[in-house]
C-alpha cells in the first residue's frame, strides 16, 4: 500500500487515531514515571517529571497529526469551513460581493458569447478557410432584384456593395473549375406559413442551390440533404429541415418522409441538417431549406417572373459563394474572374447604365456572410468595452468592501497572531475566503449568462435572429 | 543536571535512521525505542518525546514500519512497532549512505586534527 492510500484510509478513522495517540503517550508517561520511581523518586514527583519531560502535549499531537495526512489539504478544508461560517455571519457583505461579481461576469460572458458567434467563429462546415463570397461593387446604391439577406449595403469605403447576382452568373463562375471546386448560392424565402399535421406556424425558409450542402461539406443529422438533382424544373418538391424543427416530430429520424405544407404547397422532408448548422449567413437560422427552383411553386402568385429568374441576366437575386480549389489564392481568383465577370456584364446586362456595371469582389467568407457582422460589429465592440469597464468597477467595488472588512477584522487577526498563528497561515485564510467569494460569484455569473431568457433578452430587442444565439 | 554527560544534538534526519536500526532486532514500543537509543549511545543522544512520536507516525505513513497493539512484558497494552520489508531495504540504503558520509567527513577532519597537534 502506498503512502497516499494509507493516508487516505487514515482520513476516515481520524477519531480512532486520536484516541490511539493519547493512549500511546499515556503508556509512555507511565513507563517513564515507573522508571523514575524505581530510581527512588516519590510517586507523584516521578509522574510530574515524566510529564515535564514530554513537554507541550498539544504540540506533540499536532506534529504527529501532520504525519497522518496532508497538512495543506487539512488546513484548506478548515479554511473553507471557517470562510463559509464568516460568509454566513456577514450575509449582506457576501451577497453584495457575489451579486456584483455575478453581474459583471454574466454581462461579459453573454456579450462575449454573442460577439463570438457573430464575429469570431467560423461557419460550422468543413474547411471554412477555402470558402469565398462573390459580390459586385458599384457606384450607385441600387438593388436590381431581391435581397432578403441584407447583403446589399453602402460600402463604408465608398460606393455600394451588391451581394446578389443573377442566376446565370453562377454558371459563369462554375465554368472556372480550375479556380473553384464548387459554386453555390442561396437566398431567403422569408418567413412562410408552415403546416405540420394540423398545426401551423411561421418558419424562416431558405432557397439553396442543389449543391449547397455538398459544397459546404455539411453532413446530414438524418436522411439525406439536398442534391443537384432536387434543384431543377419539375423535380418533386422536397425540403430539408433544421435540427430544431425536427423536434416537432418524434425526432430527426421520424421527420424523414413526412409531408409538410409550406404556404399550402406540399413538400416532403428528405433530411435534417445537423444541430450546429445555421446556414451560410450566421444570422439567418433557417428552419427549412428548399431548392432554389422551389420558388416556382412558392412564388407563383405574387411573383410573375419566377421561371424567368433562372435565365434573366438583369434580375439579381442569388447570394453566390464558392469554394476555392486547393492552392488557389483569393488574389488569383480575383485576377482571373474579375475581367470575365465585367466582360459578361457588359455583353448581357441591359438593366444597368454602362457607368454602373459592378466590379467583381472575391472575399474571404470563413465566418459566413456578414450581414449582422456589419450591422453589429461597432456597437458590439462598444458594448464589450463597457461590459469590461463594468467588471473593472465591480472588482474595485469588491476590493473596497474587502478593505473595509479587513479594517474591521483587525482585532480578530491580532488575536490569532498572538495565539500563535503564522502570518502566512493568516494570509492563506484570507485568500481562501476571497477565492470562495470569487468562485461563487463566477458560477452565478455564468448561470446568469446561460439563463435562456436572461441577459441577452433584457439587453437586445426581441429580434428573432438575435435571441436565438447560444452562449458558449 | 549534575552527573550527566554532555549531550549531543541529533543531526537533522538521523532520528529516522536510528529508529529503524533500533527496530531491526525485533518489535518494540516507543518508550523502549527512546531508552534503547539513549542507552546504546552511552547517554550521549537523548530522544525528545516531542519528536519521537511524530517520527514514528511519519515512518508508519511511509510504510517503513507497521504498528499493532500488544501487551508489554508487564502486561500493559502498548503500541508496538516493527520493521517492514520496505523499511529493511530503506535502512540498508540509509546505512551505507551514512557510512560513506561519515568516512568522507572523517577523511577531511582527520588531517586537520594532526596539524593542530
Amino acid at each position: 500500500m502506498s503512502s497516499f492510500f494509507r493516508k487516505l484510509s487514515w482520513l476516515f478513522i481520524r477519531r480512532n487515531k486520536e484516541a490511539e495517540l493519547r493512549e500511546e503517550i499515556e503508556f509512555h508517561l507511565r513507563e517513564e514515571a515507573e522508571e523514575r520511581t524505581t530510581a527512588g523518586m516519590a510517586n507523584d514527583q516521578a509522574r510530574l517529571a515524566a510529564r515535564r519531560e514530554l513537554g507541550n502535549f498539544t504540540r506533540v499531537q499536532e506534529d504527529t497529526r501532520a504525519a497522518w495526512t496532508w497538512a495543506l489539504f487539512e488546513d484548506f478544508l478548515r479554511d473553507l469551513r471557517y470562510g463559509f461560517r464568516s460568509m454566513i455571519a456577514n450575509r449582506t457583505f457576501s451577497a453584495l460581493a457575489i451579486l456584483s461579481l455575478a453581474l459583471g461576469i454574466g454581462a461579459n460572458t453573454a456579450i462575449f458569447s454573442f460577439m463570438d458567434s457573430i464575429l469570431l467563429r467560423s461557419l460550422p462546415v468543413s474547411h471554412p478557410e477555402s470558402l469565398v463570397s462573390l459580390s459586385g461593387h458599384t457606384n450607385e446604391a441600387e438593388v436590381h432584384g431581391t435581397d432578403r439577406h441584407d447583403v446589399c449595403y453602402l460600402d463604408p469605403k465608398g460606393g455600394f456593395h451588391s451581394g446578389v447576382m443573377a442566376f446565370p452568373t453562377l454558371e459563369l463562375f462554375t465554368k472556372n473549375d480550375s479556380i473553384f471546386s464548387a459554386v453555390f448560392g442561396y437566398q431567403g424565402a422569408g418567413d412562410l406559413h408552415l403546416t405540420i399535421g394540423n398545426e401551423a406556424q411561421m418558419a424562416a425558409t431558405e432557397y439553396v442551390t442543389g449543391n449547397y450542402f455538398q459544397a459546404l461539406g455539411v453532413p446530414p443529422a438524418a436522411g439525406r440533404l439536398l442534391m443537384p438533382d432536387d434543384d431543377r424544373f419539375g423535380a418533386p418538391p422536397v425540403a430539408v429541415v433544421s435540427f430544431a424543427l425536427s423536434r416537432r416530430f418524434a425526432g430527426p429520424a421520424a421527420a424523414i418522409g413526412q409531408s409538410i405544407l409550406i404556404d399550402r404547397v406540399p413538400f416532403r422532408i428528405i433530411g435534417v441538417a445537423p444541430p450546429e448548422f445555421f446556414g451560410a449567413d450566421p444570422t439567418a437560422h433557417p428552419a427549412i431549406y428548399v431548392p432554389l427552383h422551389a420558388n416556382l411553386l412558392l412564388e407563383l402568385h405574387d411573383y410573375h417572373r419566377a421561371d424567368a429568374a433562372f435565365v434573366d441576366p438583369d434580375y439579381e437575386w442569388v447570394v453566390p459563394m464558392a469554394r476555392l480549389q486547393p492552392g488557389v489564392s483569393l488574389e488569383r481568383a480575383q485576377a482571373v474572374l474579375a475581367p470575365q465577370f465585367s466582360e459578361w456584364m457588359r455583353t448581357v446586362n441591359t438593366a444597368r447604365t454602362r457607368t454602373d456595371l459592378p466590379v467583381l469582389q472575391v472575399q474571404e467568407a470563413r465566418g459566413g456572410l456578414d450581414g449582422l457582422r456589419r450591422a453589429y460589429s461597432k456597437p458590439l465592440f462598444i458594448l464589450i468595452t463597457l461590459a469590461g469597464l463594468i467588471l473593472a468597477i465591480a472588482c474595485a467595488n469588491i476590493a473596497n468592501l474587502l478593505l473595509a472588512r479587513a479594517a474591521a477584522r483587525k482585532r480578530e487577526i491580532a488575536v490569532r497572531l498572538s495565539i500563535g498563528a503564522g502570518r502566512f497561515r493568516i494570509v492563506r485564510q484570507l485568500l481562501t475566503e476571497s477565492m470562495m467569494l470569487a468562485s461563487i460569484g463566477g458560477a452565478a455569473g455564468i448561470a446568469f449568462a446561460f439563463w435562456p431568457s436572461g441577459f441577452s433578452r433584457c439587453c437586445w430587442p426581441t429580434d428573432a435572429t438575435i435571441s436565438r444565439f447560444t452562449p458558449r | 543536571m549534575p552527573g550527566q554527560p554532555a549531550r549531543v544534538e541529533l543531526l537533522q534526519g538521523t532520528l529516522d535512521l536510528l529508529i529503524l536500526r533500533t527496530l531491526l532486532p525485533g518489535p518494540s514500543h516507543g518508550h523502549a525505542v527512546a531508552k534503547h537509543i539513549q542507552r546504546t549511545s552511552e547517554e550521549l543522544l537523548q530522544v525528545e518525546t516531542g519528536s519521537l512520536y511524530p517520527a514514528l507516525h511519519r515512518l508508519e505513513a511511509k510504510g517503513w514500519i507497521a504498528a499493532s497493539w500488544e501487551l508489554s512484558d508487564k502486561g500493559k497494552r502498548a503500541r508496538y512497532y516493527r520493521l517492514t520489508a520496505a523499511g529493511r531495504k530503506h535502512l540498508a540504503a540509509e546505512q551505507s549512505k551514512w557510512r560513506a558520509l561519515s568516512r568522507a567527513i572523517g577523511l577531511i577532519l582527520n588531517p586537520a586534527e594532526q596539524e593542530g597537534k
